[in-house]
């Protein structure tokens, strides 16, 4: 059923507003408050997905910083193992440049003797710091000089450079001192089967 | 103040509230961009490190090349300390083997230096001191093959003499083995 609402009277009397309206600036504050949720909405997204960005940015770096920091730590340790090779090489290069045969050396010394010479010892002494310098000591039983310019001809020839050499006589021998250095002809160094075939027929 | 003004001013605190939180979120985006950017120049610094690494291992592979070529070549020619026993028997063997008039032999192993400094490579020397009383040709005929089957072996010393006999020779020979540690696994 239909009800006409102005043939009812409520039995209202009209009120007047308890409170006095705002001021007008005051309607603002609704547009504002909507604005303001909106613009929160938008700057807050944005800000919200840089973050997420960001994050994500950051965590893919920290990875890669990480993976770099474990590739240097890995080359550094590589680096250290071949200097540790590169050291025990050098030292087991050090030993065979300076453990030149001595077999060929005193063999070319005897031969080097004329039919009127003899050796009364011979002496040959690698230095103990110095490996590669040997001392020689050679006492012939000769009557000329020219027997050791010949021996030590010899010498030079087996690439041995002779230096601070004292020459006496002792009874009538010819003692000769003197240190040598061994000057390595081999420019890329000597193979172990080179070495082997070194030796001579004495 | 009544009910409607304090409505706006809890209203106005709530849009002064929601603009702080959009305001704390750019902070934090803005500190999070300042620590990719910081990250981005630490990431940069250690790839030019780690290139820079590279190349000095590079380098160094090259510069070492041939030695470690060379020494490849002579490493099974070094005995290692377990084959101390190994060595000093070799050389007994070789002795005996000789049939050469042996006076004397003496092994000790003793701890190799150079210039007073422990050699960590090649940590031991084993040192024979042999004395032989023979022909001139025995002699030198078993130092040269003595050098020749251990090509890392060097004569320390060598002496040679008259002899006991006739056209014999006295020979006092240091022979020295070096021993180096066991190669790493």
């Amino acid at each position: 059923m239909q009800i006409i609402a102005d043939q009812i009277d409520d039995l209202k009397t009209d009120r007047k507003d308890v409170m006095p309206p705002l001021p007008m600036v005051f309607r603002l504050v609704p547009i504002l408050f909507y604005g303001a949720i909106a613009f929160s909405l938008v700057v807050g997204s944005v800000a919200f997905w840089n973050v997420r960005v960001a994050t994500q940015q950051r965590d893919a770096i920290r990875q890669k910083i990480e993976s770099l920091n474990s590739e240097i730590a890995q080359t550094k340790a590589a680096r250290a193992t071949l200097e540790n090779k590169i050291r025990e090489a050098a030292d087991l290069e050090n030993w065979v440049l300076a453990s030149m045969p001595l077999q060929p050396l005193v063999v070319a010394i005897v031969r080097s003797m004329a039919a009127n010479s003899s050796i009364v010892e011979l002496n040959l002494e690698r230095d103990a710091e110095t490996p590669s310098q040997l001392r020689l000591g050679l006492r012939l039983n000769t009557d000329s000089d020219k027997q050791l310019e010949d021996t030590l001809e010899v010498i030079r020839d087996m690439h041995y450079r002779e230096f601070s050499p004292t020459q006496t006589r002792v009874r009538g021998d010819l003692d000769y001192k003197a240190s040598m250095l061994w000057q390595n002809p081999y420019t890329k160094g000597q193979l172990p089967e080179e070495r082997a075939q070194q030796a001579v027929e004495p | 103040m009544n009910a409607k003004q304090l409505g706006m001013v809890v209203v106005l605190l709530g849009i002064l509230l929601v603009a702080q939180l959009g305001q704390s979120f750019r902070n934090k985006a803005r500190a999070l961009n300042v620590e990719v950017a910081t990250a981005g120049k630490e990431q940069a610094a250690l790839a030019t490190q780690l290139q820079a690494e590279r190349d000095v291992f590079e380098d160094l592979q090259r510069q070492s090349k041939d030695l470690l070529e060379f020494v490849e070549k002579w490493e099974p020619f070094f005995a290692v300390i377990e084959e101390q026993q190994a060595a000093e028997t070799g050389i007994s063997m070789k002795v005996r083997e000789a049939e050469m008039l042996n006076l004397s032999q003496r092994y000790q192993q003793i701890p190799h230096k150079i210039n007073n400094v422990d050699n960590k490579s090649l940590p031991i020397l084993m040192r024979a001191a042999l004395v032989f009383d023979d022909s001139y040709s025995k002699l030198l005929n078993w130092v040269g093959m003595m050098e020749k089957i251990r090509p890392t072996m060097r004569i320390g010393r060598i002496t040679l003499s008259k002899g006991s006999r006739g056209d014999d020779l006295r020979m006092d020979v240091t022979l020295e083995v070096p021993l180096r540690n066991a190669p790493k696994k």
